[in-house]
């Protein structure tokens, strides 16, 4: 199985775009700071779900084998938004491996909004901005 | 049979001495109990919400303005959007309703409790009018009064804060917006909510849409929705991407 032989490896299936430069971080409840016109695909550990109101962050874990690791912050909609499609606030727990399709952050950090978000039983929830 | 009736009036009467009551007789004196049309409940939208991507004709000054956010917002820069700190969309972007809203029909009131942002709305029905407009506060929400024309409740909403935005797309107005709804049921499951937004001072000509509302299903409740919770983005520890 792949997941076994890269648990948690980066894959980068897809960037189309060019980065934009980067803007004060006041807007913490608009989309503006992610590109809408990049999708990165990412495999990780679930860190933390942060259930939260303007919005949801998943944080997840991504580490190369003897390599560097990084925490990716990824942003959802609120409770009311992800309930109503299903997710509940334990869905995801730490540890749990998630596949996830996201639209980085403008500037170069490791951040993103996630546009679909598949869990470790294959589930994915696809309407979750 | 009239014992039953005599009961409920027994009811009403006291319900009129308790605390609630007695704001709500306050709030709307010598109001009707009743209204044409009961919208209350819980509704969502169905289908597309015009307002989302409205762009109102705007006078020369006020389209250049429009023009000049709107291509900061393309590249990512909210500056000037009120919901970008946390403040409430106001009126009419409330009326984009993300997410469900409720309904409460009192004496001399409708009132809209919309789950995004916790906002709730006054419609006054009670025949009240407007205060004087050079004593109006420019509010979010603004000053909404109604009345009914047969089953519609007909509102007017002035005194709404220049600096708040009609929609996503930025679009702006001044503190001369008008917001005329005209709510009706067009089943008991369906509300037809037609909007027209006249700004003489940054339109050239009013604007309208219309959104269709449905029932939300019995388990869905309205949700609390306290906007400063999440961890902002700049304290957010964000490590560099690879």
């Amino acid at each position: 199985m792949k997941d076994s032989q890269k648990p948690y490896g980066a894959a980068i299936l897809a960037v189309v775009g060019t980065a934009l430069m980067a803007f004060p971080a006041h807007a913490h409840h608009s989309q503006a700071m992610f590109d809408q016109s990049k999708d990165l695909t990412i495999e990780g550990a679930v860190q933390e779900l942060q259930w939260t109101n303007p919005h949801s962050w998943l944080v997840v874990h991504v580490g190369e084998p003897g390599g560097a690791s990084v925490n990716w912050q990824l942003e959802m909609g609120p409770p009311g938004k992800l309930s109503r499609v299903g997710m509940k606030r334990n869905t995801f727990k730490p540890g749990d491996k998630v596949t996830v399709r996201i639209h980085p952050m403008r500037d170069g950090r490791a951040g993103g909004q996630i546009v679909t978000l598949t869990g470790p039983d294959g589930h994915s929830f696809d309407d979750v901005r | 049979m009239l014992a039953a009736v005599a009961a409920a009036g027994a009811m009403m009467a006291g319900a009129a001495g308790s605390p609630a009551a007695a704001q709500s007789a306050v709030h709307a004196p010598g109001a009707k109990m009743t209204h044409p049309a009961d919208f209350s409940g819980i509704w969502k939208v169905e289908g597309q919400n015009g307002l989302r991507q409205l762009r109102p004709a705007y006078k020369p000054d006020w389209a250049k303005r429009y023009a000049e956010v709107r291509a900061r917002l393309a590249v990512g820069n909210t500056e000037g959007d009120p919901t970008a700190r946390c403040l409430p969309p106001g009126m009419p972007r409330a009326l984009i309703f993300p997410y469900p809203v409720e309904l409460l029909m009192t004496p001399g009131q409708v009132t809209v409790l919309t789950e995004y942002a916790n906002e709730v709305r006054r419609i006054f029905t009670d025949g009240r009018k407007h205060p004087p407009e050079d004593e109006i506060e420019p509010t979010f929400r603004g000053h909404s009064i109604g009345h009914w024309e047969g089953k519609t409740l007909v509102a007017d909403t002035i005194g709404l804060r220049p600096d708040t935005l009609i929609n996503g797309t930025m679009a702006p107005h001044s503190d001369k917006l008008r917001v005329a709804e005209r709510i009706t049921m067009v089943g008991p499951n369906e509300l037809k909510w037609e909007v027209t937004l006249d700004d003489p001072v940054a339109f050239t000509m009013p604007a309208s849409f219309t959104i269709k509302l449905v029932r939300a299903a019995p388990e869905d409740e309205i949700r609390e929705y306290v906007c400063l919770d999440s961890v902002p983005e700049a304290e957010r520890k964000f490590d560099k991407a690879p």
